[in-house]
């Protein structure tokens, strides 16, 4: 299984409990240990999806480029959406999954 | 009675509005309210999918909605206050049916007399020297809180809350200066100095202080008609979580998030209560154009051509937003701090803003590696459409026109990226799921006392031949689900994502209570009551309501662990199921499905 599909799930078990666990301690002492435990489980996951995928590569239309280009904000929006896409592990599956079917 | 000729659906957005107010009431306000009142009760009687009987089961059960949306973190009310209100628990059919506001009036006045005595308590507590060494806890979460049993409870409570919100900026503070302390000298912050633990506490507090001063503030400054929309919406929310009472301002919203279009000068505000700050300035649009308007500017007063100028202060959102937006050629005058502390004034004439992130667009991918290239993705954040101008974006068109794009690529295969989307026109989802298809049934939907009616593509032309993956989330809601739904019955795509989507199997209509009265235009405009008026099948027969729709291939998900969708809401729509319809499809049928399921069954 893909490892950061791993990872995800993971992530999705330590998000329940961090939102089931809703009665915090007013007591410094714990209340800080809680909060760094927290953080330094939080911090495990916050690498996925952080990184490009290799070899994934997108490309804005040819077309489309006038347009994107018009502007500072629409190319600032664009050069974001892409190296979300570049990132997003659904989209690799998805890819994954075509070539499948194209066989 | 005058429907729009438009069907709208998406996942309702719930406006919660809490605070305090003093004035005495206008008879014509009361007048107003029991206006909206009779008009919505009267349109739902008529044309909700499912009725209700006004009865004493009604009234219990409007009780417990609208006290839970009052005071949802149970912070105001003390178990008293639900005792005298309790009185009336069997009788707010009668309250409804005789259109008379004691439940309500009452429950305004214990709720507002909670603010005064939360804000005395929240005060005191502000100055007290806490001990940060006892052992105690504090519920985050309202739903499982109980109400104060006393006063006594409440202050204590009170001095809880605000503890936790002093300890919680505290600790991140003091974290912050131990990272910071931990690097060495010449790689922290610049002017970075150790401060003292009691210095931390200090700006925790203080911090504090300025977040719910404006809170307090804020509740203070809320209406009775916003009071009224809390509790008109709870009267909707018995028949269904996506039957909705809209003031005018906030059907003015959904219209603009559909169609991706408004008249107005083009920049992004927000409010904290107090100011009225430009976040953003959209490009192309008025403000654009003229070219004084500046973000993070602060806007002070408001005047309509030369009119008198309205002072903003302490205005909401929503009531800012209707001083600024109006019709295209006219022109307003804004008066503007800048960040240098300067005033000046900047006159601009209002125009159509098109706001285009929300269309749709498409790229292409390649992954060479893996031997696939020049795959085609499109990505539909919402079934937009603008419903009053035929000339406005339509997402179907739009989405027709990529696929065009696409192929003229020469691309062969195409992601739809359906993920987030959270619905929007029905007729755009039945057009749209006809470019894969040649013709044939894409939905049925089903008013109450009626035969179902099947929605087809009527048109024989296919867009698009080759290979489909339809991405879809538990967020994925409505038109999303019916897209998906169709082409997975139709064996033409491969759906893929979490475990189910979001299961919303209803089709809304908006309803112009102005409509329905006649005249009395003194007390207009009513607003808008969202209704859910039909229920919608797959064309297999089932229902996407509570089940959603259960893709081919289900990938982990970061929420997969949390109960998300539909059938988490209160008094959601039972799943039912009619009869199947004859549909087929030979475009092009998903041939090795079982091969894919297998190779991709150590994602689960």
């Amino acid at each position: 299984m893909n490892e950061t599909f791993q990872m995800i799930s993971k992530n999705a078990a330590r998000l329940k409990e961090v939102r089931d666990d809703s009665d915090v301690s007013l007591k410094l002492e714990d209340f800080q240990e809680e909060r760094m435990e927290e953080k330094t489980e939080a911090k495990k996951y916050d690498k996925i999806m952080e990184n490009a995928i290799e070899g994934l590569v997108v490309k804005n239309l040819e077309v489309d480029l006038k347009t994107i280009n018009a502007d500072e904000g629409k190319t600032e929006r664009n050069k974001k959406w892409i190296e979300g896409l570049e990132k997003d592990v659904y989209v690799q599956e998805a890819l994954l999954i075509m070539k499948d079917m194209m066989k | 009675m005058r429907f729009k000729r438009s069907l709208y659906f998406a996942i309702p957005c719930f406006l919660f509005f809490v605070g305090a107010s003093f004035t005495v009431y206008q008879a014509s306000e009361v007048e107003k309210d029991t206006l909206r009142l009779k008009t919505m009760m009267d349109g739902f009687k008529n044309y909700h999918f499912n009725p209700l009987e006004i009865n004493d089961n009604f009234s219990e059960k409007l009780f417990s909605l609208y006290m839970d949306r009052l005071d949802n973190g149970k912070r105001f009310l003390v178990q008293d206050d639900i005792t005298q209100l309790s009185k009336y628990k069997a009788k707010l059919d009668e309250n409804i049916t005789e259109i008379n506001y004691d439940f309500f009036d009452m429950s305004v006045l214990l709720y507002e007399a909670g603010i005064q005595r939360a804000k005395s308590y929240y005060n005191e507590a502000l100055v007290k020297d806490f001990d940060y060494t006892i052992e105690e806890t504090l519920e985050l979460d309202g739903d499982k809180r109980e109400y104060s049993k006393n006063y006594d409870d409440q202050k204590l409570r009170w001095e809880k809350l605000i503890k936790y919100e002093i300890l919680n900026r505290y600790n991140s503070s003091l974290e912050k200066q131990k990272e910071e302390l931990a690097k060495p000298k010449d790689e922290r912050k610049e002017n970075f100095e150790e401060k003292s633990n009691d210095y931390w506490l200090g700006e925790a507090r203080s911090d504090v202080k300025k977040v719910f001063d404006k809170w307090f503030s804020r509740m203070e400054n809320t209406k009775r008609s916003d009071r009224m929309d809390v509790y008109l919406n709870a009267i909707a929310g018995l028949y269904d979580p996506h039957t909705n009472y809209y003031a005018p301002i906030e059907k003015q919203n959904f219209d603009i998030s559909m169609s991706g279009k408004l008249e107005g000068i083009g920049a992004r505000l927000q409010s904290d209560g107090e100011e009225t700050k430009v976040t953003e300035i959209i490009t192309g649009g008025p403000a654009w154009k003229e070219g004084s308007l500046k973000p993070n500017d602060i806007i002070i007063k408001v005047a309509q051509g030369n009119e008198e100028p309205v002072d903003l202060n302490g205005m909401n959102i929503n009531e800012v937003v209707s001083y600024i937006r109006g019709k295209k050629g006219t022109e307003v005058r804004l008066t503007v701090k800048t960040d240098d502390g300067t005033e000046r004034i900047i006159p601009i004439v209002r125009d159509i803003v098109i706001m285009d992130e929300g269309y749709a667009k498409s790229v292409t991918l390649d992954y060479e590696k893996e031997g696939v290239k020049n795959i085609g993705y499109i990505y539909l954040p919402r079934f937009y459409a603008d419903f009053k101008d035929k000339e406005g974006r339509q997402c179907a068109e739009d989405v027709a026109q990529e696929v065009l794009k696409l192929k003229n690529q020469n691309v062969e295969s195409i992601i739809l990226d359906l993920r987030d989307n959270g619905g929007g026109s029905l007729r755009d989802v039945v057009k749209m799921s006809g470019l894969f298809i040649e013709k044939g049934p894409i939905v049925q939907v089903k008013s109450r006392d009626r035969d179902p009616n099947i929605l087809e593509d009527e048109d024989k032309r296919v867009l698009f031949d080759g290979n489909l993956i339809v991405m879809v989330n538990q967020f994925s809601a409505s038109a999303s689900e019916i897209l998906a739904a169709a082409m997975q019955d139709y064996n033409r795509a491969v759906i893929i994502g979490s475990k189910s989507t979001f299961g919303k199997g209803t089709v809304q209509r908006f309803v112009n209570l102005d409509d329905m009265v006649w005249g009395q235009t003194e007390v207009k405009p009513l607003g808008s009551v969202k209704m859910t008026i039909q229920k919608f099948y797959r064309i297999d027969g089932g229902s996407t309501q509570l089940k959603g729709v259960v893709p081919d291939i289900i990938l982990p998900d970061t929420y997969q662990k949390i109960d998300l969708g539909e059938k988490e809401y209160d008094y959601a729509l039972e799943w039912t199921k009619i009869d199947p319809v004859k549909y087929s499809q030979n475009v092009r049928n998903v041939k090795n499905m079982d091969k894919l399921l297998i190779a991709k069954k150590e994602l689960n």
